[in-house]
């Protein structure tokens, strides 16, 4: 039977029929990867902004940087927020009346692995705006094309979004009008507008407005694997995901260290299909730093170099 | 009024009283949807797909059923009053392209099927429901359902005594009334017509006539929408590139 002209009715005999070929469904090798294509600062509402396309999967992230009041006993630390939304929008299985939680789990996930493995210094004195309030960090994700690992696009752009993200000055100076409303009956005169003092540096952009970026100590690079009967797919798309054995998400950090192997579920996999995963991440990785990454590693450093540092 | 909206004789981004806003059209930016498009009119930014026809899940009634899904991004907008009231005001611009699309949109066609309209406003910068209307019909087009005409919409917002065509943001502020109306151009008719605040009937009139002319502009766009993409890649005011999409 001829599953070539079926391939709605009969996925899992398409895809098969294409793999003895070696190739897959979009005439890509099992090991080839989709191409990636970013744009940041697309949202002049927000303080950083990026579209990262993996492929045809497309998602959206924007970063607002405001300052919190927290309570006493509360940790004085930074504060990260992240929501990840899949709006009917984005595929055609989800609809208004049926929501799956797939974009909760993922938010979930992203949310540990930022908060566990320090690829935010949330130590530093930059998230310290007093000693009543704290800088946060709400990042909001939305898909606006779901066509497999997803997670992926999802974590680069949120990674995107932290590395452009200018956080203005003023913010910190409207902490400093809420705390002179707190201070009832004190002399407002003595509280300065912009008495903060910070030992850490402030930048200057061409229009002469002063911002400071996030710190960041190190860049997460997830790569997905699929898995089909003896066949390994790296970066499935939806069409593939819907017939796949079982998954396997990889999350590297940029100094080699590996931060999360997930595999929720699925069919067993054997050890040596995993070291092979490892092997392509690792390629996949270098890859991503070198192609990816580099730009915004470069621009951070040239506006270290080039623009005005002053240090408080 | 001066300082706030109006920069000498031309409002802050340089733009006459009756200009509207350099338009960026695609169609056919989301693979798995049947049909969508994305718009951006100055810094306004609005993406749409279109799934369907498919079958109704309520059995009750044979006529076709159109499902609009309009959301705001929780960054689309600085204003934190207005996040408050978003679900409310999603919901009321939801029912207001419903029936935009219920006028050129034949359903009769599809009797026992559904279309799932969604639209996700990325950033708001004044206009959202003229955008968006414009944003659907381009949808509708890839899509290739059939339609009686192509929906141009524009919206005119009164600052007290003068008419400024195509709104951003701060000018909606600042206004007095706004009047928006959709138009089927090559049947000269009004499929929506959409007046809320503070205006006078001269004004009315006066708006509306500025409001049919925008609304041509558009349509104009729309329909050159081949040629536009050719001048785009020329061109200036583009903030996403093509490989994006």
């Amino acid at each position: 039977m001829d599953f070539t002209k079926l391939r709605t009715i009969f996925p899992t005999e398409f895809l098969e029929s294409k793999l003895k070929e070696g190739k897959r469904n979009d005439d890509r090798k099992t090991e080839d990867f989709r191409k990636i294509v970013y744009v940041t600062g697309t949202i002049t509402t927000s303080h950083g902004s990026s579209i990262v396309k993996l492929g045809k999967t497309s998602v959206i992230s924007a970063l607002t940087a405001e300052a919190v009041a927290i309570n006493e006993n509360a940790e004085n630390q930074g504060i990260f927020q992240l929501s990840v939304n899949f709006l009917p929008i984005c595929s055609p299985e989800i609809t208004h009346d049926s929501q799956p939680d797939e974009d909760k789990a993922i938010q979930q996930h992203i949310y540990r692995l930022i908060k566990n493995s320090n690829a935010i210094d949330f130590e530093n004195p930059l998230f310290k705006i007093d000693s009543h309030h704290v800088l946060c960090l709400n990042v909001d994700v939305y898909c606006l094309n779901h066509d497999g690992s997803i997670f992926d696009a999802a974590l680069i752009s949120v990674f995107m979004t932290l590395f452009h993200a200018r956080i203005p000055e003023e913010i910190f100076r409207v902490s400093q009008e809420e705390k002179i409303d707190s201070l009832n009956g004190e002399n407002l005169s003595t509280v300065k507008n912009d008495s903060y003092e910070k030992p850490f540096e402030i930048l200057i952009d061409d229009q002469k407005k002063k911002f400071f970026e996030i710190p960041i100590r190190n860049v997460l690079f997830p790569i997905t694997f699929g898995f089909f009967r003896e066949y390994l797919l790296a970066d499935p798309t939806s069409e593939e995901e819907k017939v796949l054995d079982s998954q396997f998400t990889i999350v590297f950090s940029s100094d080699g260290s590996i931060c999360s192997v997930y595999k929720p579920g699925g069919k067993i996999i054997i050890e040596k299909k995993i070291k092979k995963c490892f092997e392509l991440a690792k390629k996949r990785v270098e890859f991503l730093k070198q192609n990816v990454f580099s730009s915004s590693f470069n621009s951070k450093e040239k506006n270290k170099i080039n623009k005005k540092i002053k240090n408080y | 009024m001066q300082k706030v909206v109006l920069d000498g004789n031309k409002r802050l981004d340089g733009r006459s009283f009756q200009q509207i806003r350099h338009l960026y059209m695609q169609q056919g930016v989301n693979s798995r949807a049947s049909g969508s498009a994305y718009i951006e009119s100055g810094n306004t930014k609005i993406i749409c797909s279109i799934f369907g026809p498919r079958q109704r899940k309520k059995k009750s009634g044979v006529k076709g059923q159109i499902n609009v899904d309009f959301r705001f991004c929780s960054f689309a907008n600085k204003d934190e009053t207005l996040h408050k009231y978003a679900s409310l005001n999603e919901k009321n611009i939801a029912f207001q392209i419903e029936q935009t699309v219920r006028t050129t949109l034949k359903i009769e066609l599809l009797p026992k099927s559904e279309v799932d309209i969604c639209v996700l406003v990325l950033q708001d910068d004044g206009s959202v429901l003229a955008s968006s209307l414009n944003c659907v019909v381009l949808a509708l087009v890839d899509a290739g359902f059939e339609i009686f005409d192509l929906v141009s919409s524009c919206q005119v917002i009164k600052i007290q005594n003068e008419l400024f065509i195509d709104s951003t943001y701060k000018e909606e502020e600042e206004s007095t009334g706004i009047v928006m109306i959709s138009l089927m151009p090559s049947l000269s008719e009004i499929a929506h017509i959409l007046q809320t605040g503070e205006i006078s009937q001269l004004d009315m009139i006066e708006a509306t006539k500025i409001c049919l002319d925008g609304c041509a502009v558009v349509y104009s766009l729309i329909k050159d929408l081949e040629k536009l993409q050719v001048k785009r890649q020329i061109g200036c005011f583009r903030a996403l590139p093509t490989e994006l999409f």
